[in-house]
């Protein structure tokens, strides 16, 4: 039988993970790159506008 | 309302980025080297909702040769903005001045900001901006984007433009050249927009017919517009395009004497000139780059950034998070299982990468001091001299450079080599240079099996240069990539002191990323590790083991690993770290955090290091550090393989590539060090002997018939 500490931790965990997971998803959809959003590297495509790849 | 839509176009690195910056209070990349812009970007004007900036990639001319530049005049040519800051160097005014008598062309209102003033006063050169504005017939202001003065007046001057309209552009062409461009007018008026008439007339003299607008002339319209293109060339004796340059330098030639007086026309040597004699010179500028690298490491890895990762490992995680979080959880006696997974898995595995922050702070910040100075722009052409006796140029290093930093811009900066050839190969070998995500793993190992020895690290970048080098012997010499690198012409940015602000803003966004990465991808990956090394099948049933030998995870990792055996790494929990890099470098030194209960021994000092040396010989060690920088890098940066490729076939030859050739250097590595060691040859040895010898035919081999008679014509 789980007991009542283990259940809220289980909890805290799985909203932590949930948070990270719906965080990643976001980012994704809205086209952000790598999923981090930082911008931080150049030529990130979260900054992109309408930059495209050459064609090969 | 539709915002007012102001671009930012110059040369390469003539302060575009700062500028734009500046006025918007992003936080773009700033780098001083030219071509780090390699995509449009938008911001708007700072208390400005209604003023919308952009930021394009630094061009020459909008004659383009590669694909950033393609992005520039494209945009400015279709989807025209409503004015134009033409950022120029003032420092060096007549070569960024061709530019501008082609923006002036393009039939927008332009504003030329002339930047770097503060570089040409401390020259004593003076600059009339009057007689500029009135022979370019367009504003002209003062700007100094690095002590950032001048920027407001500026975005008024050009919201002031952008509401009056364009100007009528000067007439930088005289003579035969503005007959013919008046004719080619005259037959395309119908065709194309008022606007774009004098810049579609120039580009079809000098038969660059894919920048006009439209789908394309008529065909007797067209062969009208030839013949005037082929009498001016035939009265000139020369062709459209050299013409027309021709008359723009004259144009920008007569502006200069008017509004430019040189301090010192003579030759004078420069503070940045007198360095570069220096760390230039033919015989010292290598021992100098390579002295310059190791420094850089081992004050990274080795000295500051050790002591302070083991301060964030031993007592930040050990003492202050992980033992108070595992007391708490037993205390409240929450199920083994669950706080182990807390603690071991989430706290351990994410620990052990977020330990390694401040080393990757310490580099960045030295990185970023190298960059800003201007010497790494100076590395591009070292490597220059030894990139193109190998068949690549110094241009190919440039992404190299931005892609120790990380893979995936760094993959995308080879956008800027124009040769497709070359372009795919810097996009195979870019990832042979260590990211900062594998410096966690040197680090590691460094620190457990080879006494935190300083050489590691640079044997490790040194490991990266050697087979970009390597592979551009072997890949020149099959069919698809054959030919002689395209030459290698950067301006190289004048030397100036490290801005604190550029240089700490840089690392921190990419100690930021890391941290980042951290607390997503590498905090989901813990977890689902912690659970597969925790459990197992016993009797049918899944179950809580007791040794994480007889884990899921064990038998997944001991699936693959005979793979890795002869590599001297063929056992479970190295196979597993080698995978879970995947989803991220740094993300091996997680998986180990787990696997060895980094959250448990950190408690008592460095005890994760004893456990790893203890599943390590040096030798395995090298193999496995060697074969996890080679081989296929990330998700994020295969992705970015794609996306540069453009083309499935070439993916996955880039990705087959790479791992054949870590899996032959780490075999060569560990079989040859045994056979040196003196252990008896076996069968792993005998293929090691094969695989040295096939790669001795393809470096040493001479190049195939057809390829040496092409280069001979």
């Amino acid at each position: 039988m789980i007991n009542l500490p283990t259940l809220l931790t289980l909890l805290a965990l799985a909203a932590l993970l949930a948070l990270v997971i719906r965080a990643q998803v976001r980012a994704r959809r809205a086209g952000r790159g790598c999923g981090m959003a930082c911008s931080s590297c150049p030529g990130c495509p979260s900054t992109k506008v309408d930059g495209q790849a050459p064609s090969a | 309302m539709t915002p007012i839509t102001i671009a930012l176009a110059g040369n390469p690195n003539s302060g575009k980025t700062t500028l734009f910056n500046l006025l918007t209070g992003a936080n773009q990349y700033v780098g001083n080297w030219p071509g780090v812009t390699i995509e449009k970007k938008e911001g708007l004007l700072l208390g400005r909702q209604d003023i919308l900036l952009q930021d394009l990639p630094g061009v020459y001319s909008l004659s383009p040769y590669t694909p950033e530049e393609r992005i520039t005049r494209d945009y400015l040519s279709l989807q025209p903005p409503d004015a134009i800051i033409n950022v120029v160097d003032a420092s060096n005014l007549e070569r960024n001045l061709f530019l501008t008598t082609q923006l002036l062309e393009l039939g927008l209102p332009v504003v030329v900001a002339l930047n770097m003033a503060d570089l040409v006063e401390k020259s004593g050169d003076q600059v009339d901006v009057a007689a500029l504005s009135r022979g370019l017939g367009c504003p002209v202001l003062w700007l100094s984007a690095l002590r950032r003065q001048g920027a407001q007046e500026l975005a008024q001057a050009a919201i002031q433009a952008a509401n009056q309209g364009s100007q009528a552009p000067p007439d930088c062409l005289e003579g035969p050249v503005l007959d013919a461009v008046s004719q080619v007018e005259a037959l395309i008026q119908p065709l194309v927009p008022r606007r774009l008439l004098r810049y579609s007339a120039v580009k079809l003299l000098e038969r660059d017919a894919r920048a006009v607008p439209g789908t394309g002339l008529p065909e007797d319209l067209a062969n009208q517009v030839s013949g005037v293109a082929d009498r001016l060339e035939e009265a000139e004796q020369d062709d459209g395009e050299s013409l027309i340059t021709a008359a723009r330098y004259d144009f920008i030639e007569r502006l200069s004497r008017a509004a430019l007086t040189r301090n010192n026309p003579g030759l004078k040597m420069s503070l940045s000139d007198r360095i570069d004699q220096v760390v230039t010179n033919r015989l010292l500028a290598l021992p100098i780059f390579a002295l310059v690298m190791f420094l850089m490491y081992y004050i990274s890895v080795t000295t500051i950034g050790s002591l302070v990762t083991g301060f964030v490992n031993d007592t930040v995680f050990g003492d202050w998070v992980a033992a108070p979080l595992r007391q708490l959880l037993e205390g409240a006696r929450v199920a083994p299982l669950v706080s182990g997974l807390v603690v071991d898995g989430v706290v351990g595995g994410v620990g052990a990468v977020l330990g390694f922050v401040p080393q990757m702070l310490v580099l960045f910040l030295l990185l970023g001091i190298l960059e800003d100075v201007g010497y790494l722009a100076r590395v591009a052409f070292i490597m220059d001299r030894v990139f193109r006796r190998f068949g690549l140029s110094g241009k190919s290093f440039i992404p190299m450079l931005i892609g120790s930093g990380c893979s995936v811009p760094g993959i995308m900066a080879s956008r800027t080599i124009e040769q497709e050839r070359d372009r795919r190969m810097t996009i195979i070998t870019t990832s042979f240079i260590p990211c900062s995500a594998k410096m966690p793993i040197i680090a590691l190992f460094a620190g457990a099996v080879y006494g935190n020895s300083g050489w590691v690290a640079a044997a490790a970048y040194l490991a990266g240069v050697l087979a970009v080098v390597l592979s551009g012997i072997i890949l020149k010499k099959t069919r698809r990539f054959a030919g002689d690198p395209a030459p290698f012409v950067m301006e190289l940015p004048a030397y100036h002191l490290p801005l604190p602000r550029n240089v700490l803003r840089a690392a921190w966004e990419r100690g930021w990323s890391f941290i980042k990465r951290a607390g997503t991808v590498i905090l989901l990956s813990s977890v689902v590790l912690y659970l597969l090394q925790a459990l197992g099948v016993e009797g049918g049933r899944l179950v809580v083991v007791d040794s994480s030998e007889g884990s899921l995870l064990a038998a997944l990792g001991r699936l693959v690993a005979p793979v890795f055996l002869p590599l001297g790494f063929g056992e479970w929990k190295a196979t597993v770290a080698t995978f879970t890099g995947l989803l991220a470098k740094e993300n091996i030194v997680s998986t180990y955090g787990v696997l060895y209960g980094f959250a448990q021994v950190a408690e008592d000092g460095a005890q994760i290091w004893g456990r790893l040396a203890a599943d390590f010989t040096g030798l395995s060690a090298a193999s496995f550090i060697l074969f996890n920088l080679l081989c296929v890098p990330c998700f994020a940066s295969v992705g970015a393989i794609k996306r540069e490729m453009n083309s499935s076939g070439w993916t996955a030859f880039a990705l087959l590539y790479q791992t054949l050739l870590a899996y032959s250097a780490s075999l060569l590595v560990y079989q040859l060090g045994l056979l040196i060691q003196g252990q008896a040859p076996g069968l792993y040895s005998l293929a090691a002997l094969l695989v040295l010898a096939a790669s001795l035919y393809l470096l040493l081999r001479p190049r195939p018939v057809g390829q040496a008679r092409r280069a001979a014509v």
